[in-house]
């Protein structure tokens, strides 16, 4: 490699129908244009995932890959990046997570590995050094997440080893369960029941490698200085960690609240930041050399869900909470607990449950259906009712159990209660509130989603460009964001320090240089594109075109009800001129297909050959 | 209500003052109703949160918005008039969940 520092050259291939392993090489022209991390897992995916995959096809493989910070000793280089068919969308699905095993993947000697085939039995995967044991894990079935983790950490022998788990959601298929990553979690689109379809209850690693870098001592002098920023500037974010936004997104009207039926919550004091930090917060915590720890250990000390324990985020709080008209917090811990223990996301548990209790109010479902849960807004109990329900697949729960595409399949009449674009879920912002929000549900490579679709909120509030109710400018925007989370998903740090480092929309700084030897910098927002149009290839093979693009019914018909934002509205006309700025912006034809031209501009034309 | 500028017997534009997430550490309270004369602008409450809280606006570490819309989005910025009933919302750098 041309790289004098950061990557390994390899990626280990595991085959759980053989048991075999091999060594593939990390192709250096592919890091030249793919960085690594989801650049390289979507090109991975591009080679080797066909379009006629489904999601539990022995054939559908778990493509894990860091990124060239990955595990380096600057702040928070903890990500590292998944891409496989989702089980909840049924499509490409891109996944960004932090805790420890992707640089314990590295320190392992590896930048990657990708899992295909499919075990006969129960099986979990020990990696030490880059060497790989296949062990017995029907022992280990039923187990909860955390359990799982804790079987795993025996098995290799060292607690401080760096485990990823499934729960029991994922052995039955539930379509919305996710992978548990120690703290962590690659939450959305479902991986979790993927790696449940080819019996493949944990990997637990650990390694020895010293992970090169080209200069050392910048290296030093630029993690000082990062870590000086961050504790200026994100003092905040260590104190109320995520739930700062409750308050926040609860006051811009644009809190999703009772199946974003309206978007402000009567109860949002009760759940807020304060509420959790003053009853709730046990400790904070941190990912891999993260000098935030904006992570939040909340437990429940007194009342009906006394001895509860879970970590807290925004979106979690938020879609458990108000979306489920829940203002005890109490009862968000506890939900939030089910869900981990048993492995489903938050985020999709969530919507589901407060799809169910919408359902419920109207008489579309009755107590037959939830097997005797009384499923009105507000109800804890019924919230945690429902996601065991989910979660065991009984009752409504077997429905909701394959995701938003599979509740529709089966009930198209449900769709104007049905929040999701492409299968998955929306996240915690009612769009809305912020026209660029919907741009980014509508065009996000994995549905619904703020991260990967690029988050729009602030740039609509305080830029001094953009009036948050405005069309023009919306696709520049969303597509500037996008492109600079596709490459700083592709580095392998956080994105809460990136600006600590300079990984902006106008990247600058010699962190690149330092690490890999090579000035990426100039080059990282062209490579965000670069990776992006490669993602909207992939979803244009596998059928993905404008009509999928588009905001659900609620968001189209119904103006918002209630609080500050009463009566806004976003209509189909209004949505399509964002729509057609974006694609215009990006290079795609007007069905949301990239033109030759941009794939030759970008420099895809050989990497997709 | 926390303070007034001018007694509320007398005319003038009475604002909301919502301090969001950890800004109410530095005001120790949710929100406040002040009340200004006539013909004041943002800037008047921007010397308010100087004096009363220390609070020295502009900060990138400070949002402020007013009635939705951050002060930036204003045609005139800090010069804009009062209006009463105006709910001026002040926030900590915010980011995706």
């Amino acid at each position: 490699m041309k790289y004098t520092g950061a990557y390994l050259g390899k990626i280990l291939r595991v085959n759980l129908s053989t048991k075999q392993t091999s060594i593939q090489r990390l192709e250096e022209r592919e890091v030249a244009k793919l960085l690594g991390g989801r650049g390289i897992a979507a090109k991975l995916y591009y080679d080797e995932i066909g379009p006629e995959v489904k999601p539990f096809d022995p054939e559908n493989k778990m493509i894990f890959i860091t990124g060239p910070l990955t595990g380096v000793r600057l702040p928070s280089t903890t990500k590292f990046q998944l891409a496989t068919k989702g089980a909840e969308t049924s499509m490409y699905l891109c996944s960004n997570c932090g805790g420890d095993f992707g640089p314990f993947l590295k320190k392992s000697g590896i930048d990657g590995m990708i899992i295909e085939g499919k075990a006969d039995d129960w099986t979990y995967l020990m990696i030490s050094d880059g060497e790989v044991t296949f062990g017995d894990a029907r022992p280990m079935k039923g187990m909860t997440t955390r359990q799982t983790l804790d079987a795993l950490k025996e098995a290799i022998g060292d607690k401080r080893a760096a485990a990823l788990s499934i729960g029991p959601a994922a052995e039955k298929l539930v379509r919305i369960s996710y992978i548990c990553v120690d703290t962590r979690a690659f939450g959305r689109g479902g991986a979790g029941a993927v790696m449940g379809s080819k019996k493949l209850k944990g990997i637990v690693v650990k390694g020895s490698t010293t992970i090169p870098v080209a200069d050392q001592s910048k290296i030093d002098e630029f993690r000082k200085a990062a870590i000086k920023n961050l504790r200026e500037t994100r003092a905040n974010h260590t104190k109320y960690g995520t739930p700062q936004y409750i308050e926040v997104i609860n006051e811009l009207g644009c809190m999703p609240t009772r199946n974003f039926q309206t978007t402000y919550f009567e109860g949002g004091n009760k759940v807020d930041a304060h509420t959790m930090y003053d009853q709730y917060l046990e400790k904070n915590y941190a990912c891999y050399m993260c000098p935030v720890a904006c992570g939040k250990v909340c437990t429940v000390k007194e009342g009906p869900y006394k001895g509860a324990r879970a970590r807290t985020e925004y979106e979690t709080v938020a879609l458990l909470g108000p979306d489920c008209g829940v203002d005890d917090f109490g009862a968000i811990v506890k939900a939030n607990e089910v869900c981990d223990e048993l492995g489903i996301d938050t985020m999709s548990g969530g919507n589901a449950a407060a799809l169910t209790m919408e359902l419920y109010e109207k008489g579309l479902i009755t107590k037959e259906d939830t097997q005797g849960i009384e499923a009105r807004f507000g109800s804890g109990d019924a919230l945690i009712g429902i996601l065991t329900l989910i979660a065991e697949r009984r009752g409504i729960g077997d429905l909701l159990a394959e995701g938003m595409s599979g509740v529709l399949a089966e009930h198209p009449e449900w769709s104007p209660y049905v929040m999701q674009v492409k299968g998955l879920p929306f996240a915690a912002y009612d769009p809305r509130g912020f026209y660029g929000n919907s741009l980014t549900y509508g065009t996000s490579s994995r549905g619904a989603c703020h991260n990967v679709g690029g988050w729009t909120i602030r740039a609509e509030l305080t830029s001094g460009k953009y009036d948050r109710y405005a069309l023009e400018g919306k696709g520049l925007l969303v597509k500037t964001i996008q492109d600079n989370r596709a490459y700083v998903d592709s580095l392998g740090i956080c994105t809460v320090v990136r600006g600590s480092m300079n990984f902006s929309d106008s990247p600058e700084g010699g962190v690149m240089e330092a690490v890999t030897g090579y000035d990426f910098t100039p080059e990282l927002l062209a490579i965000g594109e670069r990776i992006y149009t490669l993602e909207r290839l992939i979803l244009n093979r596998e059928g993905i075109r404008r009509k999928d693009d588009m905001m659900p019914e609620r968001i189209m018909k119904e103006a918002v009800p209630s609080g500050p934002i009463k009566g806004q509205r976003l209509t189909p006309e209004m949505y399509d001129r964002m729509l057609d700025e974006y694609y215009e912006v990006r290079g795609w034809d007007s069905d949301g297909v990239p033109t030759d031209e941009t794939i030759e501009k970008l420099g895809l034309k050989e990497l997709i050959a | 209500m926390h303070t007034a500028r001018v007694n509320e017997t007398e005319s003038g534009v009475c604002v909301t003052l919502k301090y969001l997430a950890s800004i109410r550490d530095r005001t120790g309270c949710r929100e406040e109703s002040v009340c200004f004369p006539e013909g004041s602008t943002l800037a008047d409450v921007l010397s308010l949160l100087g004096e009363k809280y220390e609070i020295s606006l502009p900060d990138p570490q400070i949002l402020l918005i007013v009635d939705g819309r951050g002060w930036q989005q204003l045609p005139v910025k800090f010069s804009t008039p009062l209006q009463s009933g105006n709910t001026i919302c002040l926030l900590p750098p915010i980011a995706g969940g």
